[in-house]
């Protein structure tokens, strides 16, 4: 019987590992998830605090707002979490975009729906689920928040 | 000694020590750059109950980079219920009151974050309570804004408490915790707006109906009355907030079956009340699908589908001066065939308003289209594929020169730009998602920039966020070119001088509780404070106050031991 090796394989044909949200912060505050977020129309930043063992992997954040399967939108926000040698990196995402005239109106009185979610591979240009698409082994996780556009 | 700082001396006289640098942990820390700097020091979210975020108007950074303990706060609470006072002659002693009430207090420092919490509270709650910092003598104080629940359900009947109490805007002041207090919603006599929608003279069921207004001068429009849901009658009726300043406009939106119709409006209403007041659908027609196809050039020259734009036709009939006046929006994101689907009305007079908009995806090398005039006799023929963006390239050096690999360059337009366009064109501005990049080995970059739009050229920021260095875990500093004005041409690529990512100064610090004890998990954010406010008067079309943020140099959270370790550009 031969036994199995105890050496660690390389990171290209190991398994995937799957990128984790340590934590989202605004420029207010952490946001904890599943809260009610509040973000004024074209400004303001977002800076996720990201964990993946593959050190290799370059994390693709992208910020979604009203994403439903049914009815899938293209994201309001990217930014990009470079390999480093290190678990830990972060990224900020510019939120310019992330509210719009109406949102402010609509999330006046019902809150929206916005997802953080991390890539280790870039998203496909198409595919399904639309706009969260990757190539094969690609693993995400997601952060959930209740959104509240705000004019300044 | 911490995991991860750089190994860049073993004892201090390998570090400037003229500057006031000292080599602790491996680090030469200090010499910092000249301030004036501001901070935040917020708490890691799940300690929110017994810490509270704060501000230090600033922050001293010593020649030697220890910043010492820089403490959190202990959270004050306001407990209070909510009280219903209902309208003269109306029962309401069984109203359970629901709202959402949020809290602001603007920042210490130009351009700071400020302070802000919400919270819900459900129907029927007995007692909540607000968690916010004390304020001081010396503070500004809060300002509250109460929306009463239920004005999303159209279910909810004229005794409700979305019909009879409108939203509510005060001050407060919380010095000390404090229980008990009572927040009264409603009033027992309020300004009264009552009108009929109508359309084809018929009533016009399914609008939502409220008016907007603002809490004070120049401040944007909110929701300042109660809400009313439209039946086959079409007759409203809404109580004005007293607290509102001047006139309003009452706008009602389509739901359930009405969905996909215009918007009504009646503007310059004033806020003392009015009766009769009607809003009549223009006629629109037929409801019609309309297919729009976006396509772009790729690289290669070749003509091809654009998946994920955002296609918007906007319309309407009449404007503020108006007795009443319509407008009209629908979107809708193109599939992977590049096509977007649309219901438009094809009566001609309304047709004749439509106007197109698309916005590309993220990262697009094909621009926008804003406001284009949208023929729908031309519907089916083939559309022009979307214009070229301008791309903007460079290269990021360290500060010996040397490209740098794994640089976030993020371009987003300008307060300049979006301040010198009109409220329409700017709001469009903002909706574009900003391009991002990551330079390679050779540290060279190109993002996409719309060059121009309403006929104002653009000018941009641009953030360069460096990856933590291999050897460290203090983030290197970022680094915001602000204004990056567009050559005035037709030019589709444009070079930007090479960016040189300043030298890091080593600062650190401990995050603790008001008593000294240190805190995980915390954040410390430092900030250049805005000194030249000279945009203001620069532009035409600047919000009311003005806020130019304060640039965020340095961030870090706190480990076990409460230290924080950060870089702030020299």
């Amino acid at each position: 019987m031969i036994p199995p090796s105890l050496s660690i394989d390389n990171q290209d044909a190991g398994q995937n590992s799957p990128p984790a949200i340590l934590a989202v912060r605004s420029d207010e505050a952490e946001l904890p998830e599943q809260t009610t977020v509040i973000f004024n129309r074209g400004t303001g930043s977002l800076n996720v605090e990201l964990l993946d063992t593959d050190v290799n992997d370059t994390l693709q954040v992208r910020v979604f707002v009203g994403y439903t399967f049914d009815d899938p939108k293209p994201q309001r926000a990217t930014c990009t979490a470079p390999p480093i040698s290190n678990a830990k990196r972060t990224a900020t995402c510019d939120l310019t975009a992330l509210c719009t005239v109406d949102d402010v109106m609509r999330s006046a009185t019902a809150p929206l729906s916005m997802s953080v979610v991390v890539f280790d591979r870039i998203p496909l240009e198409s595919g399904t689920p639309a706009f969260q698409a990757m190539p094969e082994g690609g693993l995400s996780t997601n952060r959930f928040f209740f959104l509240k556009c705000t004019e300044m | 000694m911490p995991e991860g700082p750089p190994a860049r001396c073993a004892t201090s006289d390998d570090c400037d020590r003229s500057h006031g640098e000292v080599c602790e942990e491996g680090v030469c820390w200090g010499n910092p750059p000249a301030g004036p700097f501001a901070a935040v020091v917020s708490p890691p979210s799940e300690r929110g109950n017994e810490l509270i975020s704060r501000e230090l108007l600033e922050l001293l950074i010593p020649d030697h980079g220890w910043i010492g303990d820089v403490a959190l706060e202990e959270p004050v609470t306001y407990g209070a219920r909510l009280s219903a006072l209902c309208p003269a002659l109306t029962d309401c002693s069984n109203l359970a009151v629901g709202a959402t009430i949020t809290l602001t207090r603007p920042s210490l420092f130009p351009g700071g974050p400020g302070f802000r919490t919400e919270i819900e509270v459900a129907p029927g709650t007995d007692q909540f309570k607000l968690t916010v910092p004390r304020t001081r003598p010396s503070d500004t104080a809060y300002t509250v804004s109460l929306v009463p629940a239920g004005r999303n359900d159209p279910s909810q009947g004229p005794n409700s408490a979305a019909a009879l109490l409108p939203p509510k805007r005060f001050e407060l002041r919380v010095p000390d915790t404090t229980t008990g207090k009572v927040i009264e919603v409603g009033a027992e006599k309020l300004a009264i707006l009552e009108g009929t929608l109508t359309m084809a003279s018929q009533g016009l069921k399914d609008y939502r109906v409220v008016a907007l207004g603002r809490w004070e001068e120049r401040a944007s429009l909110t929701e300042v009355s109660t809400v009313a849901y439209t039946s086959s009658t079409g007759r409203f009726t809404l109580r004005l907030s007293a607290d509102v300043v001047g006139a309003v406009e009452i706008v009602a939106k389509p739901f359930g079956d009405s969905s996909g119709l215009p918007t009504l409006h009646i503007a310059n209403v004033p806020n003392s009340g009015a009766t009769g007041r009607a809003l009549a659908m223009p006629p629109l027609g037929n409801r019609i699908e309309v297919a729009i196809p976006v396509t772009r050039i790729n690289g290669s020259g070749a003509l091809g589908p654009v998946e994920g734009a955002r296609v918007i036709v906007t319309g309407g009939l009449g404007n503020a001066q108006s007795p009443s006046f319509t407008t009209f929006s629908t979107e809708a994101t193109t599939g992977s065939d590049g096509v977007a689907r649309l219901k438009l009305f094809d009566n001609a007079a309304f047709a004749d308003t439509y106007r197109l908009s698309i916005v590309p995806p993220a990262g697009s090398e094909s621009g926008v289209v804003f406001e284009e005039p949208f023929d729908l006799a031309k519907v089916g023929q083939p559309r022009p594929p979307l214009p070229a963006r301008t791309a903007l390239r460079g290269m990021v050096r360290d500060a010996g020169g040397a490209p740098l690999a794994g640089v976030g360059v993020t371009v987003r337009p300008s307060l300049r730009f979006q301040w010198s366009l009109p409220d329409g064109p700017q709001a469009f501005l903002t909706s574009i998602p900003a391009g991002t990049t990551v330079t390679p080995d050779t540290g060279e970059y190109v993002v996409w920039v719309d060059p121009l739009l309403a006929s104002t050229f653009g000018t941009y920021d641009l953030f360069f966020e460096p990856r933590q260095a291999a050897d460290t875990k203090i983030a290197a500093p970022a680094l915001l070119r602000t204004d990056y004005e567009l050559p005035r041409d037709s030019a589709t690529v444009v070079t930007v001088p090479d960016i040189v990512l300043p030298e890091p100064a080593f600062i650190h610090g401990r995050i603790t509780t008001p008593g000294g004890v240190p805190v995980e998990g915390a954040e410390l954010k430092v900030f250049r404070v805005v000194g030249d406010a000279s945009l203001c008067t620069q532009v035409s079309n600047a919000p009311a106050s003005c806020p130019i943020p304060a640039t965020v140099l340095g961030r870090a959270p706190s480990d076990n031991n409460g230290t924080v370790r950060f870089t702030l550009p020299r």
